[in-house]
């Protein structure tokens, strides 16, 4: 089994080295974990193009990490963790020197057959791109706040505040769109 | 502001992310939900994320996992042979220095020996930079006395040869430059 070691340390994320997992375990954990963090890295950046740069990137930078951990869980959330390193990146580099120079919409704009997809987009506009990390990993990927001060090197205490605020908040723009649409039907 | 969590709420939550919500729950969690302003909040947030993450990973792209596996040994493999090179690059630059240093030796011998080029300097003698000139000339003088006597039929194949070695060491220290992608 390739999982065999400690969670990641913070340097390892940068830090190119050989490859451990071999392609047959690499299968299958991308197969896994490939299309929940192109979930996340689309729902917060509000911008697919940019989704798909950085979950390559994500994963080129988890093979190079040369870690193997302890059991997939843990593989997928430091996965995560490199994600959310990766966008705090693109939110602070200058937009033209972005990965990709296709301007980010204000609102999340990942298109979903979805009725509640769309419904939280609007809501999810409304907030901070890192209430956004914070709400997707807590209510999407059902996080505990432990395991997201992990993924976004937040404070514990920090992270049960910020989440009661911005989920409040969102509460509130999912009730006003609700109301709004039962006057529309 | 004040956090006034429900005391309940993590219960609400096992009972979510267990999928056992609403049909497999106890009935007084199910009433404590609808009553309660907290729960009813943790509810309708985490239903809406959830089934956004649904609804965005049935949209979601898949890449061949094959393609990345390539690209990551691809990346490592250049990241393995540019730790080769930086001592490479260190050693191009030491050549360099040594490649101007001997040229700067050899340069100096001649006009020690009076090739005539000092008349192309427009300071008079009683410049300070003439009088450094001097003084920098009568110290490599003794250094390079040996070097003054060589023929010119010596002298132009090794200024030659310095050049040539100074052009391609800069040349490949140019081509290893680790800051390039
Ligand atoms: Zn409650």
């Amino acid at each position: 089994m390739f999982w065999q070691i400690a969670l990641p340390k913070p340097a390892a994320v940068e830090q190119p080295a050989e490859l451990r997992m071999d392609s047959d375990a690499f299968a299958a954990f991308y197969e896994r974990s490939a299309r929940p963090l192109w979930a996340y890295l689309a729902r917060v950046s509000g911008n697919p193009a940019l989704a798909d740069d950085l979950m390559q990137e994500a994963f080129l930078r988890f093979l190079a990490a040369q870690l193997s951990l302890d059991g997939e869980i843990a593989a997928r959330r430091y996965l995560f963790r490199i994600a959310t390193n990766l966008l705090r990146d693109h939110w602070r580099r200058p937009v033209s020197d972005s990965l990709e120079s296709v301007p980010e919409p204000h609102a999340p704009a990942v298109l979903t057959d979805s009725h509640a997809a769309d419904m939280l987009g609007p809501a999810l506009a409304a907030v901070s791109p890192r209430d956004r990390q914070l709400l997707w990993l807590a209510y999407a990927e059902g996080y505990s706040h432990k395991e997201i001060a992990e993924i976004t090197g937040l404070q514990s205490a920090s992270i049960r505040l910020l989440l009661f605020r911005s989920r409040r908040r969102v509460a509130q723009l999912l009730l006003k769109q609700a109301k709004g649409a039962s006057l529309c039907d | 502001m004040r956090l006034i969590a429900c005391p309940r709420e993590k219960e609400v939550s096992t009972e979510l992310a267990s999928g056992h919500w609403p049909h497999a729950v106890a009935q007084d969690l199910l009433s404590h939900s609808h009553s309660c302003s907290r729960c009813r909040e943790l509810l309708l947030v985490s239903q809406a994320f959830r089934q956004a993450r649904q609804a965005t990973i049935a949209a979601a792209p898949l890449p061949a996992h094959g393609l990345v596996w390539w690209r990551a040994q691809l990346r490592g493999r250049g990241e393995a042979v540019q730790k080769l090179e930086r001592p490479f690059l260190t050693v191009q630059i030491f050549t360099l220095l040594l490649t101007l240093a001997a040229a700067a030796l050899l340069l100096a011998s001649q006009i020690h020996r009076g090739v005539g080029w000092q008349p192309w300097a427009l300071w008079h003698d009683s410049h300070p930079l003439a009088t450094a000139w001097q003084e920098t000339e009568s110290i490599l003088a003794g250094c390079l006395d040996w070097f003054a006597h060589w023929p010119l039929a010596l002298l132009l194949p090794s200024l030659t040869a310095v050049a040539l070695f100074a052009a391609v060491a800069v040349f490949l220290a140019l081509q290893r430059d680790p800051n390039r992608s």
